[in-house]
């Protein structure tokens, strides 16, 4: 018994525990019975190896006949494989079965007709034995190599095609079954071919890669990342052929440097693996962060809806019965009881905006803002907004004054609402930052930039260089503590300039600083 | 002629103060507290407009609109949606299934709705 006999045995053994492995599951669905019986075949190639060496002189032929046979037998197991994968069920038709069975069956028909595959066997003492062939080995040849791209080929589209768990699952078996038709071609069909026999042996070890590998792929719960299984092929199949360096040695000196040059590597490989790992554990617990995140702003969504909802029910009843009462509804006010009345709606007016800034916010911030764009003439908007705000500004007996443009304004694309509602939140900062004289709208387009700009200019208190840089932060007065209104909860001019942003256009202000007024411009873009 | 006006809202308080006040003004209310009775209601007056809430206890107003459509005694009465429940998705539907407006609850006073349902029935 020589070492190669003896790691073959260790590969034949291998084989068969990954028979029993797929054993239960082969009972269940039909692609994993097929890759069993593959792998089958691959035991019973190893086993003609193990026979053929061994052989004596009078059964060389035959030994070398069956070896070839049983060879013919894998790649047509694992077409079928290729073809069925992942089906629970045989799913080839009659015709498909048998025309996959065709050639391989006249293969092996050709090999054991004598001298048409194998010719004979040349046996040297302390040499691998050599087979002379026949006419018919390039068939042969052409079979194995034809068989196994095929299956490839099968496999491949399969792959594009599918995503998820199944995904991976293909690429695994696609990744074993390239290293080992890449190195089993090499050793077993390549080197042969040019009368090398020394490697035949290697074929089979190389083998148990892509039966290793597969069998994991079919039976494992739970996948790893391909990139580790990689990782670790390639540093263990490196290790072999550094292993086999060092068996081949023929001088100490030579078993020492390459044996350290192994051992430098298995370091080196440890490490790489090592690393591989770690990047990829980092991965799944960024992707895991992510998806809890997705999850939570989901809920966070759901939670500022209904949250508002519920909010607005007595914000509505407050509304409506001080309202009735404000009207007379339940018998008229004197000048005592409706200034205090005035003020609870209107503080209730207050509350309900900020429930519906609150709510535009969280839909801005998650994305799930919903936009309602129309062809407009900005002049009208103007109008509505000023109608609906004209009251407050005339409490306060402040002028406010649209200074129509004397040139057509053309119509702009945008959310009517949105910008109605951008402003409305900077004439009424205007009007409450201003204690006296006049706030003047104009509109105007901007030929070079190709927009319409709104202008809301006021005579009020006017804004420092720090009160303007912090002007369309959320929570922000412009200030906190130094302005002397304290109405408003700093929302407003936040969501302005969000849905400007929504309409790729832009809001700012200007002013020459405290007591000197403030400008607040408002750009759209006309496309 | 005095016009008759369904509203369907399951909170109370906003039940009784809606009907209040369309009722100061000569319409003739009903209310109903859920889908089931919305319906029933619907189909037994046979009112001028429907004022219908979205969340309800035993459904959703979008439902209702279905149910609506499909029934041909009262398919053509003209509703108005109303709703605290302010979500782009349902509103689509809402107008879609032949809801006249889409009116969030805290932007109107009573008196402003009543001007709205006013002009609706014009």
């Amino acid at each position: 018994m020589d070492a190669i006999n003896l790691t073959l045995i260790v590969a034949l053994l291998a084989n068969l525990f990954l028979v029993s492995l797929l054993w239960t599951r082969a009972k269940r669905d039909t692609s994993s019975a097929m890759y069993m019986i593959m792998v089958a075949t691959v035991a019973l190639w190893t086993a003609s190896m193990i026979f053929y060496r061994s052989a004596p002189p009078e059964l060389t032929v035959k030994a070398a006949q069956m070896l070839y046979i049983s060879a013919t037998l894998i790649p047509f197991f694992l077409l079928y494989f290729a073809v069925l994968f992942p089906s629970l069920t045989f799913t080839l038709s009659r015709l498909q079965t048998i025309l996959i069975a065709l050639l391989p069956l006249s293969i092996i028909g050709f090999t054991l007709s004598h001298n048409l595959v194998i010719k004979e066997v040349l046996d040297s003492p302390g040499e691998e034995k050599k087979i002379v062939f026949g006419i018919l080995y390039p068939m042969y040849a052409l079979y194995i190599s034809g068989y196994f791209i095929l299956a490839l080929w099968y496999l491949l589209k399969k792959y594009r095609k599918s995503s998820g768990i199944l995904k991976t699952q293909i690429s695994y078996i696609l990744l074993g079954l390239l290293i080992s038709i890449v190195l089993g071609s090499f050793f077993n069909l390549s080197l042969p071919s040019i009368g090398d026999f020394r490697f035949n042996w290697l074929g089979n070890v190389t083998t148990l890669i892509m039966v290793s590998i597969t069998t994991y792929a079919i039976v494992a719960k739970r996948l790893f990342d391909i990139r580790i299984v990689l990782t670790q092929s390639l540093v263990g199949i490196i290790a072999i052929l550094l292993f086999i360096n060092v068996i081949l040695s023929e001088t100490p000196f030579e078993y020492f440097w390459k044996g350290g040059l192994l051992l430098a590597f298995l370091i080196a490989g440890y490490l790489l693996i090592k690393s591989v790992m770690n990047e990829i554990k980092q991965r799944e617990e960024l992707q895991q962060t992510y998806a809890k995140l997705k999850e939570l702003d989901e809920a966070k969504s759901e939670f500022v809806s209904i949250a508002s909802h519920q909010l607005r029910t007595p914000l509505t009843a407050i509304k409506g019965y001080i309202s009735m009462i404000l009207e007379g509804s339940y018998g008229n006010l004197n000048e005592t009881q409706h200034k205090p009345m005035k003020s609870v709606y209107e503080s209730n007016e207050r509350l309900i905006n900020l429930v519906n800034d609150l709510l535009n916010i969280s839909r801005i911030e998650s994305g799930k803002i919903d936009m309602k764009w129309a062809q407009k003439n900005i002049e009208d908007v103007i109008k509505s907004v000023i109608e609906e705000i004209g009251i407050k500004a005339k409490e306060k007996k402040i002028k406010l004054v649209f200074e129509k443009s004397e040139e057509l304004i053309p119509q702009v694309t945008l959310d009517e609402a949105k910008i109605r509602n951008v402003l409305l939140n900077v004439v009424d900062n205007a009007i409450r930052y201003t204690k006296k004289g006049k706030i003047t709208i104009r509109a105007y387009q901007k030929q070079k930039e190709s927009s319409i700009v709104i202008e809301v200019k006021d005579t009020g208190d006017g804004m420092t260089q720090e009160e303007l840089s912090h002007l369309f932060e959320s929570f922000s007065r412009g200030g906190a503590g130094t302005r002397t209104s304290t109405e408003g909860a700093g929302l407003g001019l936040y969501i302005a300039k969000q849905f400007m942003k929504l309409h790729k256009g832009q809001i700012w202000a200007e002013s020459q600083g405290r007591g000197e007024g403030s400008t607040f411009f408002i750009e759209l873009p006309m496309q | 002629m005095t016009k008759r006006i369904l509203i369907i809202e399951d909170e109370p308080i906003l039940a009784d103060m809606y009907a209040t006040r369309f009722a100061r003004e000569g319409f003739n209310v009903s209310t109903a507290g859920s889908l089931t009775k919305g319906v029933t209601l619907a189909k037994k007056e046979k009112p001028h407009l429907i004022l219908l809430d979205i969340l309800l206890p035993d459904g959703n107003g979008i439902s209702f609109l279905k149910t609506k459509q499909s029934e041909k005694s009262i398919a053509s009465i003209p509703v108005v949606a109303f709703s605290n429940f302010d979500d782009p998705e349902t509103r689509k539907q809402a107008l879609a299934l032949g809801a006249l407006e889409y009116l969030i609850k805290t932007a109107y006073t009573p008196k402003e709705l009543l001007e709205k349902v006013r002009s609706y029935l014009k």
